[in-house]
């Protein structure tokens, strides 16, 4: 079992990871954007507090998570007990251990009550209605211009936005004999990405940058996992390739399970007679390479 | 602020050893290491911690310890890569657990990662199936007050907070997690979980007016409660009477911590024929051949009303609940709807 030290964002794990596959450049470009302190901070808006030792008796004594003991944590209000097992942080109640918490210090406040979840007219009210999600994942793609060496393979981060197009539909229904809402979503949403890769030109391997943006919408099929919708794309390439290009494709976006995507394309040159080219973006979460035992991060090391 | 927690449910976590070398994952248990999976566990019920988590043995023939490393990508996929604006306030953390294990012993594991954690910044949580019977027991260590210090809202997706049928069915036949990847039955029989997700309401079986399933005369007089430890004989007497503890506690429990927070929204899928009582026992017919009243609207594993019928009226009353179409039980959470939603929710005041 993982304690609570081995916890760690999800986004934090993967760092050492898939950059290790797909390039420094994703690498530092992932681990910037989710990096974060690990530093406990004073509970009660302080800028600085004292800090405490957790010790055997402070488990024992004050029900402090074992997975504490041997740390030094904030104390906010000084009483000698650190925030992370004091009852009520932010006065001091120092005899916390042995009259019981309850009598001790007042009950947080009660929350603020918000408007429940309900369905009024066909439509969803309580939440807001549309939700805009940033996704950071690796993508790949491939694509030739029907001349020899012209192909290129490119890897590298991609920032997604998604967001929802038009409303949810709702019904109120017995549940359990609970009035509930039945949540109907709507099957349309639009993405809308930035990418910057490392592309290689085979053969040869001369390297060079990608970078664009790409847009779209997806048709999401109910109780599925499955999308399907048009993408559009603009690219240029920068390096050795020359002339730079000005590239515009278009193509069918085909999802599954948020877990990989395939979207051939053809594309031309804007700005040399929109000379065309074909290929094959493949957005694919290499992660998920660990759910079948195949360790990323051993297969980095080897390819380093 | 909130920090965000997602806890997966059964199978919803990989394995390592003590070294880190991958142990346990879905690869494994397709390749038939089916013994690399077996638990042990102290006979005596109030014993939570597991006595050993693997059968495999290092070449000296001491044992091998594994602990969850990750949690399934797969199936959580929406969930991984969330990074709200380029800032890291809203990224999701996950709650890896052994999701083999008694429930008592995780979801206290779970109240003891929360304190450590802080009450200044309280969490929003997401749980998936058994992740939220972990939930229902962290909040019954903690007590409202201390409760509502460290967690604001929580979203439950798929929880069979009274069980699950299906729970009968892998103890009697194994399971599969996912398609080629299965559980043999011996196997399943040495995860106190599975016994403790067991229907807690009077299951009808053919030929009783409804019987608790968590009691060993009903096993044994199907013939299927093993003699001794060997597990390919039958269900372990010692794991059933975990289920018995874990029911006994939550028959009294009003949860009134879960009703002490900002929200506690129930999602649950209604578009999939789920078992409500057991066609035959001590065998089960096959998954495909669920109809007539043996089956109700649900996700394929929780059976929608009867879940929510069943729990104590205040308590139904004071949590929000949600019916969606899902794609199954097991991939409700990998539809990027699920993610939308949760951030509506968390957006909500």
């Amino acid at each position: 079992m993982q304690d609570v030290q081995a916890l760690r964002p999800c986004a934090l794990r993967p760092c050492a990871l898939r950059p290790c596959a797909l390039g420094a450049l994703a690498s530092l470009v992932f681990c910037l954007a989710t990096a974060r302190s690990a530093a406990a901070a004073c509970v009660c808006g302080q800028a600085t507090c004292p800090e405490v030792g957790v010790d055997e008796d402070n488990h024992t004594d004050l029900n402090c998570a074992r997975a504490l003991i041997g740390q030094t944590l904030p104390d906010s209000d000084s009483d000698g007990i650190p925030d992370a097992c004091d009852a009520c942080a932010c006065a001091a109640n120092p005899l916390d251990e042995d009259t019981g918490r309850a009598g001790q210090c007042p009950a947080p406040p009660a929350p603020e009550p918000v408007d429940p979840i309900r369905c009024i007219d066909g439509q969803v009210v309580g939440i807001p209605s549309h939700a805009t999600v940033w996704l950071l994942r690796p993508q790949t793609f491939a694509f030739t211009r029907f001349e020899p060496d012209t192909t290129k393979l490119a890897a590298g981060p991609e920032l997604l936005v998604l967001t929802t197009l038009g409303l949810d539909r709702c019904t109120t229904i017995d549940v359990g004999g609970k009035p509930s809402v039945r949540l109907i979503p709507t099957p349309w949403h639009w993405r809308a990405a930035a990418f910057a890769s490392l592309a290689f030109s085979l053969p040869g391997f001369d390297l060079d940058g990608a970078g664009g943006l790409s847009g779209g919408l997806d048709y999401r099929f109910p109780a599925s996992g499955w999308s399907l919708g048009p993408s559009l794309h603009v690219m240029t390439l920068l390096g050795s390739t020359d002339p730079t290009p000005l590239l515009l494709g278009l193509g069918p976006r085909l999802g599954a399970f948020d877990l990989i995507a395939l979207t051939p394309f053809v594309q031309l040159d804007a700005l040399h007679d929109f000379q065309p080219s074909y290929g094959v973006w493949i957005t694919f979460d290499v992660g998920a390479l660990e759910d079948l035992g195949v360790e990323v991060e051993r297969i980095g090391r080897l390819l380093n | 602020m909130t920090r965000r927690l997602f806890i997966p449910g059964t199978g919803g976590c990989f394995f390592h050893d003590a070294a880190g070398n991958a142990i346990g994952s879905v690869l494994d248990l397709a390749l038939d290491h089916q013994s690399d999976f077996l638990c042990e566990h102290d006979p005596d019920p109030d014993v939570l911690a597991p006595r050993h988590t693997s059968g495999r043995k290092d070449a000296s023939g001491n044992p091998i310890e594994i602990s969850a490393a990750g949690s399934i990508r797969a199936v959580y996929g929406p969930f991984f890569d969330q990074v709200h604006p380029l800032s890291t306030r809203k990224v999701y953390m996950f709650y890896n657990y052994d999701w083999r294990l008694d429930l008592r012993y995780n979801g206290e594991r779970l109240w003891q990662m929360l304190q450590a954690s802080g009450g200044g910044q309280p969490w929003d949580i997401v749980c998936h199936s058994q992740g939220g019977l972990l939930l229902l027991w962290a909040s019954i260590l903690a007590g409202p007050a201390q409760f509502r210090r460290f967690v604001r809202r929580i979203v439950c997706f798929g929880v069979g907070m009274q069980g699950t049928v299906n729970a009968v069915e892998a103890l009697l036949d194994g399971t599969s997690l996912a398609p080629r990847v299965a559980a043999d039955a011996a196997t399943v029989r040495s995860w106190p979980s599975i016994y403790m997700m067991m229907p807690r309401w009077r299951l009808r079986i053919p030929g009783t007016t409804g019987v608790e399933i968590q009691k060993s005369s009903t096993w044994k007089k199907a013939g299927v409660l093993a003699p001794g430890a060997d597990l390919r004989a039958g269900i372990s007497e010692s794991l059933l009477r975990r289920a018995q503890a874990w029911k006994a506690a939550l028959d009294n429990q009003t949860f009134e911590a879960l009703s002490a927070i900002e929200r506690f929204v129930v999602v649950q899928g209604d578009n999939i024929n789920t078992w409500a009582r057991a066609p035959a026992f001590p065998r089960l017919p096959d998954l495909r051949h669920r109809d007539g009243e043996n089956v109700v609207r649900g996700d394929g594993l929780v059976p929608m009303d009867l879940t929510l019928s069943l729990l104590p009226h205040a308590f139904r009353t004071s949590l929000q609940s949600i019916a969606t179409a899902v794609p199954s039980h097991t991939w409700m959470c990998s539809d990027q709807n699920q993610l939308d939603l949760c951030e509506r929710i968390f957006a909500s005041s």
